[in-house]
C-alpha cells in the first residue's frame, strides 16, 4: 500500500520510507510537468515558464501535496500543468511561436564530432516528426516517452481507456517510423 | 477547426493504414528504442536545474515580501494603537476642560430648535409703585415644543436665595425701574427707552421648568426680542429669568453675569 506521507525508495541497498520533500517531487516529476505543458504550447521557453509556475504552486501547497500518493500527485501535477498551458495559449495575443525546425545551428556545428552532429540531427528530426503528429498521438508519445508515464497513468490522467492509450501508442510509433524513415539512425552502437 | 481536425485524423488514419503493412514488429520495436533514447537526450537538453533554481529564488523572494508586508502591517497596528491611546487621553483631557467650561454660564452654542411659537411682546405688566401687585407676564401665542437651547450652568452652592435682589443685572438701563416682591421670590424691572421700545426683566424662583431639566441645566426659549431661561437649581427649585425687548446677545450676557453671581457667591 502506498504510504501517505512519503514514498518508498531504494536507498543504500534497502527499501526505505522517505519523506517526500520538494526536491524529491521536483526530481521525480519535473519532466512530466514540462512535457504536459509542451504538448499544449509546443514551445520550449513557454514550457519552461509553465514548469516554473507549477512548481512554485507545489512549494505553496507542500502541506497538502505531501498527503497524496504517487498517482494522485502525478494527476495533480499533470492537471495543473495542462491548465496553465491552456491559459497561456488563450491569453497570448499572438500565436505562440512553435519551435523552429532544423536550422543552420546544426549545420554550423563544425566543431562538433560527427557522431554528436548526427545525434543532434536525429533529435531534431524526431521532435519535428512528433510535432507533425495529430494531437491525440502527440499527447501519448510525449507522456509515455518524455514524461515517463505508464499506460495506466496516462489513462488515469487523460480519461482515456488503457486500451485506447495502447493502440494510440502503436499507431504513433508507426506514423513516426514512416515520417522519420531514413533520418532515423537505429543505434547499433 | 473541428473539420480540420477530423480531416487531419482521416489523413493520418489513411497514412497509418498504408504504413501498417510496411511496419512489422521489429520496426516498431526499433522506433520504440529510438524514442526512448531521443527522449532521454532531449530531456537532458532541457535546463531542469535552472528551472528549479528559479523556482526556489522566486519562493525566497515571495517569502521576503510576505515578511516585509507582515512587518509593515504590525507597525501600522502599533501606530494605530498608539494613536488611539493618545487620542483617548486627549479626548478625556478635552472632556474635562469642557466640563470645567460648562460650569461657568455662557450662552449655549448648541441650538435645540423646537420652539414653535414665540412669546408675544405683550408686556404690559401691571407695575406700579405698589410692590404687592402681581406683575402679569406676557402671554404666549403658542406653546413651544421644547427649549431653543439647553446648557449646563452648574449647581449653585446655596440655592436658597434670601436676597433675590442680588440677581438684578447691573447692566439694566437706568430708565428701568425695579420692583421687588415682598416674599423675595420675584424681582422685576421695566422701562421704555427713548424710541418708545418697552423693556422688561424678571427673575423668579419657581418649582420646575415647563420641560424637565436636570439639576444644573438651563433651558432657554428664544424669540424675537424675547429670552426666557429656566435654571434648575435643585430638586423643586428653578430660577426663571425673562428678558423682553432686549437684543438676545445682551440678554444672554446679562444672564451670564447673574449666574456668575450665584455660582461665585
Amino acid at each position: 500500500m502506498q504510504p501517505l506521507f512519503g514514498v518508498v525508495r531504494y536507498i543504500n541497498g534497502e527499501w526505505e520510507l522517505a519523506e517526500r520533500n520538494f526536491d524529491m517531487i521536483y526530481n521525480d516529476y519535473s519532466r512530466l510537468v514540462y512535457w504536459a505543458a509542451y504538448k499544449v504550447v509546443s514551445n520550449c521557453e513557454t514550457a519552461e515558464d509553465i514548469t516554473q509556475s507549477v512548481f512554485e504552486k507545489v512549494i505553496r501547497h507542500m502541506g497538502k501535496l505531501s498527503e497524496l500518493n504517487d498517482a494522485q500527485l502525478k494527476g495533480w501535477l499533470y492537471k495543473v500543468s495542462t491548465n496553465l498551458a491552456l491559459d497561456t495559449t488563450r491569453k497570448s495575443t499572438r500565436e505562440l511561436l512553435k519551435d523552429e525546425p532544423l536550422g543552420d545551428d546544426v549545420a554550423d556545428s563544425d566543431a562538433l564530432p560527427d557522431i554528436e552532429v548526427e545525434d543532434k540531427l536525429q533529435r531534431m528530426a524526431v521532435r519535428q516528426a512528433i510535432d507533425k503528429l495529430d494531437d491525440i498521438y502527440k499527447e501519448v508519445v510525449l507522456l509515455h516517452y518524455f514524461s515517463e508515464m505508464t499506460v495506466r497513468e496516462i489513462s488515469q490522467n487523460t480519461g482515456i481507456s488503457e486500451g485506447t492509450v495502447k493502440s494510440r501508442l502503436v499507431r504513433a510509433r508507426t506514423l513516426l517510423a514512416g515520417l522519420l524513415g531514413s533520418e532515423v539512425v537505429y543505434d547499433e552502437r | 477547426m473541428n473539420d480540420d481536425r477530423c480531416k487531419n485524423i482521416t489523413q493520418t488514419n489513411e497514412l497509418f493504414e498504408n504504413m501498417l503493412d510496411l511496419c512489422d514488429a521489429e520496426e516498431l520495436a526499433k522506433i520504440d528504442a529510438v524514442l526512448h533514447s531521443v527522449a532521454d537526450q532531449i530531456n537532458a537538453e532541457v535546463d531542469f536545474s535552472g528551472i528549479k533554481k528559479r523556482v526556489l529564488a522566486s519562493e525566497q523572494k515571495r517569502s521576503r515580501i510576505k515578511q516585509y508586508l507582515l512587518m509593515a502591517a504590525a507597525a501600522l497596528l502599533v501606530c494605530f494603537g498608539a494613536a488611539a491611546i493618545i487620542g483617548g487621553v486627549g479626548l478625556n483631557f478635552s472632556h474635562h476642560k469642557t466640563q470645567e467650561a460648562m460650569n461657568t454660564i455662557r450662552p449655549s452654542e448648541v441650538t435645540n430648535s423646537g420652539v414653535q411659537g414665540l412669546p408675544t411682546s405683550d408686556i404690559n405688566p401691571q407695575i406700579t409703585g405698589n410692590v404687592s401687585k402681581e406683575t402679569s407676564e406676557p402671554s404666549y401665542s403658542t406653546i413651544p415644543t421644547f427649549y431653543t437651547r439647553c446648557n449646563y450652568a452648574g449647581i449653585p452652592d446655596d440655592a436658597d436665595f434670601t436676597s433675590i435682589s442680588t440677581l438684578l443685572p447691573s447692566e439694566l438701563p437706568d430708565y428701568m425701574s425695579t420692583l421687588i416682591d415682598n416674599e423675595s421670590k420675584r424681582i422685576a424691572s421695566k422701562g421704555t427707552d427713548s424710541s418708545g421700545e418697552e423693556k422688561y426683566f424678571e427673575c423668579t424662583i419657581i418649582e420646575s421648568a415647563p420641560y424637565k431639566l436636570k439639576v444644573g441645566e438651563v433651558g432657554e426659549f428664544e424669540g424675537e426680542g424675547t429670552l426666557v431661561l429656566y435654571w434648575q437649581l435643585g430638586e423643586g427649585s428653578c430660577l426663571r429669568v425673562k428678558f423682553y425687548g432686549f437684543r438676545i446677545d445682551d440678554a444672554s450676557k446679562m444672564f451670564k453675569n447673574v449666574s456668575r453671581k450665584i455660582t461665585e457667591s
